[in-house]
């Protein structure tokens, strides 16, 4: 990933609305989780994104992040289920020549096994109460070499109960399946949320 | 066998798919209803079996197709009765708070212009007060005032639409609530589908999120209604009553909308029985 004094940009075009920083787009932590995960987490040596990278996008939403993902990445296949949000998608997809829209519920995963290659990257920000279980039925997607990036909504799983509870309790769900290398809430930018990276267990 | 977009793979050979994008995007929606594979294709499958030559070749055509079967699944997800329903159901609670802010201060302005007209206790109804104003000298007032009297015209064509299209797509639902009432809960709660999925408790404190918040978080009260509130069996009933009758009635609401989703068509035992108990416990 590409940073100038410390500030996480993109290699893409900057549009009209991006801030600028000598002619790449500067990556903003509060627009973006992946961007505060990279800002509060030790993601710096575990993520490198580049042109040969194929990354399997879950909870697309109107693709903000994905063009910042798109900017490093081969290819982008991104999966997103809500119609509204889609169509932004859609329209983004449209301008570049690597993003893949994909409208499915990544609860099943099935719909888009027909599509999806071997991916070195799977980033999922989904807004469901059963995010790891998301997370596990798609793992079939990643090369033995990658690694998931997993962005917790704890909100999503449940309002009562703290963040800090929740992000242990679905590490100990995801141990099952993957090592954990490393994990952090998304304070000051996002403190409900947290980014959690892991890889497949080797056999 | 395996079936992926770009071709079909079994142990001993492999057919490559053909054809223009429509056909591919058919193909697609084949795969994905019937299952073709749970077994991820490798890179060795693409390469073996597609009928395209570069890495760019495969992408740009598979983008392409991504494209066009997005915008039709879009557009089916768009198409559903409901969510045509909640946005004309949105449309006059809109139109409802700007006609309502609107009427309060035209007749405020109109009180003050002439000062012996109208009084405060005993105005008509403010209705009444603008369907007159109409006709009245002031010509910016008289103009404001026509306006009005389109918007309330406006907002009754809506809700015949809105009674049309909740009669057709939950008639149970419809006649139990009213279609008003009934499609403000649809909405409320995303989709006929996602009523029909909800919980009674859910149902009944739809449309009361702060109080409910409120409740998780500092321990006040618990809401007793929410949307079910605007029905008058709920705000008629004495204050006593009137958190069992809003339970009773989102209990039978969501099986109305399951009787909606499923069955499509109107069951009048069962409305005659939901009607009985929402009576009892409102009475007894």
């Amino acid at each position: 990933m590409i940073s100038i004094d410390g500030t996480l940009v993109s290699p893409g075009k900057p549009g009209s609305y991006d801030r600028q920083l000598h002619g790449f787009r500067v990556w903003r932590p509060e627009k973006s989780k992946f961007a505060a995960l990279w800002y509060t987490g030790k993601v710096k040596d575990l993520i490198d994104m580049t042109s040969e990278t194929r990354l399997l996008y879950l909870g697309a939403g109107n693709g903000s992040t994905v063009s910042y993902m798109a900017d490093y990445c081969e290819v982008v296949y991104a999966v997103e289920f809500a119609p509204r949000p889609m169509r932004d998608l859609i329209a983004l997809s449209e301008k570049r020549d690597n993003i893949i829209p994909i409208s499915a519920d990544a609860r099943n995963p099935g719909l888009y096994m027909p599509i999806v290659e071997p991916v070195d990257y799977i980033y999922m920000d989904v807004a469901q109460p059963n995010q790891a279980e998301i997370a596990i039925a798609n793992r079939q997607f990643l090369k033995d070499t990658g690694c998931i990036i997993f962005i917790l909504k704890t909100r999503s799983i449940s309002v009562r109960e703290s963040p800090d509870v929740i992000m242990n309790r679905t590490i100990t769900r995801l141990a099952e399946f993957f090592t954990i290398a490393t994990h952090s809430l998304l304070i000051p930018f996002y403190p409900d949320h947290a980014g959690i990276i892991c890889m497949p267990k080797k056999d | 066998m395996r079936q992926y977009w770009f071709g079909d793979i079994s142990d001993e050979d492999c057919i490559p798919a053909d054809g223009d994008d429509e056909y591919f995007v058919a193909r697609i929606r084949f795969l994905q209803e019937n299952t073709g594979s749970f077994v991820p294709m490798s890179d060795d499958d693409i390469q073996r079996c597609s009928s395209f030559r570069t890495r760019a070749e495969y992408i740009s055509r598979l983008r392409r197709i991504s494209i066009s079967l997005a915008k039709i699944v879009v557009q089916e997800l768009y198409q559903t009765r409901d969510q045509e329903l909640i946005h004309l159901v949105r449309m006059i609670d809109e139109l409802d708070q700007a006609t309502s802010h609107l009427s309060d201060n035209l007749a405020e302005w109109h009180e003050i212009r002439t000062i012996s007209s109208y009084t405060r206790h005993d105005r008509q109804s403010v209705r009444q007060v603008i369907t007159d104003l109409t006709t009245c000298d002031d010509t910016v007032i008289s103009a404001i005032a026509r306006e009005m009297v389109h918007l309330y015209e406006t907002r009754s064509l809506l809700a015949s639409q809105v009674k049309e299209i909740a009669d057709e797509i939950m008639p149970n639902t419809s006649a139990l609530l009213g279609p008003l009432v009934a499609s403000r809960i649809m909405s409320a709660a995303g989709g006929l589908f996602k009523l029909a999925a909800l919980p009674g408790s859910t149902v009944q404190v739809l449309g009361a999120k702060s109080a409910l918040f409120s409740h998780i978080t500092t321990g006040s009260p618990p809401p007793k209604h929410g949307i079910v509130y605007q029905h008058s069996r709920v705000h008629r009933a004495p204050m006593k009553r009137r958190g069992r009758v809003a339970r009773v009635i989102a209990a039978k609401v969501v099986i109305a909308a399951r009787i909606d989703f499923y069955r499509k068509e109107k069951d009048p035992s069962f409305l005659e029985d939901a009607d009985a108990q929402i009576h009892k416990a409102g009475t007894k």
